[in-house]
C-alpha cells in the first residue's frame, strides 16, 4: 500500500512539475508576446516617432515665441523719422513676415509629406510586423506528454 | 567729412543703431520667455497636484524650446533682418550715391563753384547759415546728413542739392574762410585779374570796359548784366559818374583787393556767369610777396594785362619832348612792364604751382593802353591794323595785324626778351590795344570816350566760356 502510495506521490509530483513548467513556459510567452506587442515597438517604432512629434513641436513652440519677440522688437526700435518711419518699418515686418511664412509654409509641407510618407510606410511596417506576431511565440511544450 | 549741425541720417547712423537695439533686445526677450517658463516650471512642480507635474514638463520644454529653436530661429531672423534692411539700405545708398553724382557732375560741367570776393577762398560752395537758428552748415550736399535735404539741429530743413532748390538760400550764404556774407550764389564765376604797374590805367579799364558791356555790348547780345550788390553799383555809378565829367578814378590804394563784379544773365543759357575783375594796387606787382594774398591766381580763368607804352624806356625817349609838356596828364607808369610780369609769374610759380618750364593754359590778353596819346593810334592802332592788312595779303584779321604791330614794336623798343617770356609763358596770348579814357584827361571836364576797351574782355570770355562765346560769334 505504501508503495502505492509512493509511486501516487511521485506521479502528483511529477505532474505538478510539468503543470508548473507547462505554466511557466505560457507566462514566458506571455512575457514574449507583450514585449513584441507593446516595448519592442515602443521604442523601436513609437519612441522615434514621439520624440520627432516632440521636436516638430519643439521647433514651432520655440520659432513662435522667438518671432513673436522679434517682431515685438522691430515695432519697438525701428523707428525712423520723417516720412520713411512707416514705409521703412512696414518694409522690414512685410518682408520679415513673407519670407517666415514662406519658411514655415515650407516646413509644413515638407514635414507633411515626409510625414506622410513615413507614416505610411511606418503605418504598412507595423501592420506587417504585427501580423508576423504569433502567440505563443514559441512551442509550448507539456512536459512528458508526446503529441 | 567734417561734423555738421544736423541729424544724421537714418541710414547711416540710427538705422544700425536700431538694427543692433533690435537683435539685442530680441535676444534679451528670448531669454526672458524661456526664463518665464522655467519658472513656471518649477512652480508647477512644487504642487502637490499631479497634473501641475504634467504641466511643469510641458513649460519646461517651452524652456528648452525657446532656448534651443527660439536660439535658431532667432540667428535666421537677425540674418534675414540684416538683408532686408541691407537691401533697403542699397538702394537707399545707390540713390545717394546717383544724387551725389549728378549734383557734382552739374557743378563742374557747369563750372559752379564759389569764390570770394572778398579773401578770395575757393571753395565749391559757400556755407549756408540755418535761416532758424543762424548755425553754419559748411558743406550743404547730399551726405550722410540727408540725401535731399538735410535737418538743422533746431528741426529746420534744408535743402541739399541744386535742383531742391538750395539757391533759396542765397540770403544766408556766407564764406567759409572769412564768414563774410556772400551773395555770389551758385553760379560760374570767370575771375580775371588786372595786372599792371601804377598808373598803367587799370581802374580805369576796369570802369570803361564794364562800361561799355553794360552800354553797348550787352543789348547788342540779349545779356541782362546786374552788379553783385550794391557796393559794386555804387563804386561803378560814382567812378562812371566821374568819368562822365572829365575826371579820372582817384589812385587805387588799398593793397587788400576786393573784386568788381557783376553778372552776365541770359534767357539762353544758364547758370548765370559772375565776372570778377581783380583791380590790385600796382604797387602789389612791385613784389611777388604783395600778391600772397591774391589767392584767386589758383582759380582765375584769364589774365589782362594792362601796359603803358610811356613805361617802356624806349618809347619815352622817343616821346621825351612831348611827355615834358602833357606828361602830367598822362601819368606815365613808373613802373617796368617786365616787373609787373615778372612778379605776376613767380607769384604763379610759388603759390600756384605752376612750374618754371610749364605753360600757363590760360588765355592771357596783352593790353597796350593810352593809345589815343600823340602817334601811339597811328603806330599799332585801328588805322596802323588796316593798313597792315593792306600791305600785307596774308593777314587776315585786325586782331592778327594788331598782333604784329605790337609785336613789332615790342622788338623795336628793345623788348623781345619779353616777347619771348610771353610767347614761352602762355600757350593762349593776344595783343590788344586801346585806350580807357579815349583822350589825354584835361581840365575840360569832358566826358571819357573810350575806345576797344571790350575786346580784350571779350577775347577773354569767348575763351574760357561756351555760352558766352556762342552769344559773342553772333553779335
Amino acid at each position: 500500500m505504501q508503495i502505492f502510495g509512493v509511486i501516487f506521490a511521485i506521479f502528483v509530483a511529477i505532474i505538478v512539475f510539468a503543470v508548473a513548467v507547462w505554466l511557466i513556459q505560457w507566462g514566458v510567452a506571455c512575457l514574449v508576446w507583450c514585449y513584441q506587442v507593446a516595448l519592442m515597438p515602443f521604442f523601436v517604432y513609437f519612441f522615434p516617432a514621439i520624440l520627432l512629434t516632440t521636436v516638430v513641436i519643439g521647433i514651432y513652440l520655440g520659432s513662435y515665441i522667438s518671432a513673436s519677440n522679434y517682431f515685438i522688437s522691430v515695432k519697438k526700435h525701428v523707428n525712423p523719422e520723417g516720412d520713411l518711419k512707416k514705409v521703412l518699418k512696414f518694409y522690414i515686418i512685410s518682408i520679415l513676415m513673407l519670407i517666415l511664412s514662406f519658411i514655415y509654409i515650407a516646413f509644413t509641407i515638407i514635414s507633411c509629406l515626409l510625414i506622410y510618407d513615413l507614416l505610411f510606410m511606418f503605418v504598412n511596417h507595423i501592420l506587417e510586423y504585427y501580423d508576423t506576431i504569433i502567440f505563443p511565440a514559441f512551442e509550448i511544450h507539456f512536459p512528458f506528454w508526446e503529441k | 567729412m567734417e561734423t555738421q549741425p544736423a541729424i544724421k541720417s537714418y541710414f547711416f547712423g540710427k538705422g544700425y543703431q536700431d538694427l543692433f537695439n533690435t537683435i539685442k533686445d530680441s535676444w534679451n526677450m528670448n531669454l526672458a520667455s524661456a526664463k518665464k517658463y522655467w519658472n513656471k516650471t518649477t512652480d508647477f512642480w512644487d504642487e502637490d497636484n499631479h497634473l501641475y507635474k504634467i504641466l511643469s514638463v510641458a513649460t519646461a520644454f517651452s524652456a528648452l524650446s525657446v532656448i534651443v529653436f527660439g536660439s535658431i530661429w532667432f540667428a535666421v531672423l537677425s540674418i534675414l533682418h540684416i538683408l532686408i534692411l541691407g537691401s533697403f539700405f542699397l538702394v537707399i545708398y545707390f540713390a545717394f550715391s546717383i544724387v551725389l553724382i549728378i549734383e557734382k557732375i552739374y557743378m563742374l560741367i557747369r563750372g559752379i563753384f564759389t569764390a570770394c570776393p572778398e579773401c578770395h577762398h575757393k571753395s565749391p560752395l559757400p556755407a549756408y547759415l540755418c535761416p532758424k537758428c543762424k548755425i553754419i552748415h559748411t558743406r550743404l550736399i547730399p551726405s550722410s546728413y540727408g540725401i535731399l535735404k538735410r535737418t538743422c539741429h533746431c528741426g529746420n530743413k534744408l535743402p541739399t542739392t541744386f535742383f531742391q532748390r538750395r539757391l533759396q538760400l542765397k540770403e544766408y550764404a556766407i564764406c567759409l574762410n572769412c564768414n563774410r556774407s556772400i551773395t555770389t550764389q551758385e553760379t560760374k564765376p570767370i575771375c580775371i585779374p588786372i595786372i599792371g604797374g601804377a598808373s598803367v590805367g587799370k581802374t580805369c579799364f576796369l570802369i570803361s570796359a564794364t562800361r561799355s558791356i553794360i552800354n553797348k555790348l550787352a543789348p547788342k547780345v540779349s545779356w541782362n548784366i546786374e552788379f553783385l550788390d550794391s557796393n559794386n553799383e555804387i563804386r561803378y555809378k560814382k567812378e562812371l559818374n566821374n568819368f562822365n565829367n572829365g575826371m579820372v578814378p582817384p589812385k587805387t590804394i588799398a593793397m587788400t583787393l576786393s573784386a568788381f563784379n557783376f553778372f552776365i544773365k541770359s534767357e539762353k543759357w544758364s547758370p548765370d556767369k559772375l565776372i570778377y575783375l581783380y583791380d590790385a594796387a600796382g604797387e602789389a606787382f612791385e613784389s611777388s610777396e604783395n600778391l600772397l594774398d591774391h589767392r584767386f591766381y589758383g582759380y582765375l580763368h584769364g589774365f589782362i594785362f594792362i601796359i603803358d607804352p610811356f613805361s617802356i624806356p624806349e618809347l619815352i625817349d622817343q616821346y621825351q619832348d612831348q611827355l615834358n609838356l602833357f606828361g602830367a596828364n598822362i601819368k606815365p607808369s613808373s613802373m617796368m612792364l617786365e616787373d609787373a610780369f615778372n612778379a605776376m609769374l613767380i607769384n604763379l610759380e610759388k603759390n600756384h604751382g605752376i612750374k618754371r618750364d610749364q605753360q600757363v593754359d590760360k588765355p592771357c590778353a596783352i593790353v597796350i593802353n593810352k593809345t589815343d596819346a600823340f602817334d601811339i593810334e597811328e603806330r599799332v592802332g585801328k588805322k596802323a591794323a588796316r593798313q597792315l592788312m593792306i600791305r600785307d595779303s596774308t593777314i587776315k584779321s585786325m586782331s592778327q595785324a594788331t598782333q604784329m604791330l605790337c609785336k613789332e614794336l615790342f622788338v623795336e623798343c628793345g623788348l623781345g626778351n619779353f616777347l619771348r617770356e610771353i610767347q614761352s609763358k602762355f600757350k593762349k596770348y593776344q595783343f590788344f590795344t586801346c585806350s580807357a579814357l579815349g583822350y589825354i584827361p584835361d581840365n575840360s571836364k569832358k566826358p571819357f570816350k573810350p575806345y576797344r576797351v571790350t575786346d580784350p574782355l571779350i577775347w577773354i570770355l569767348a575763351n574760357v566760356d561756351k555760352n558766352l562765346r556762342n552769344d559773342l560769334k553772333n553779335k
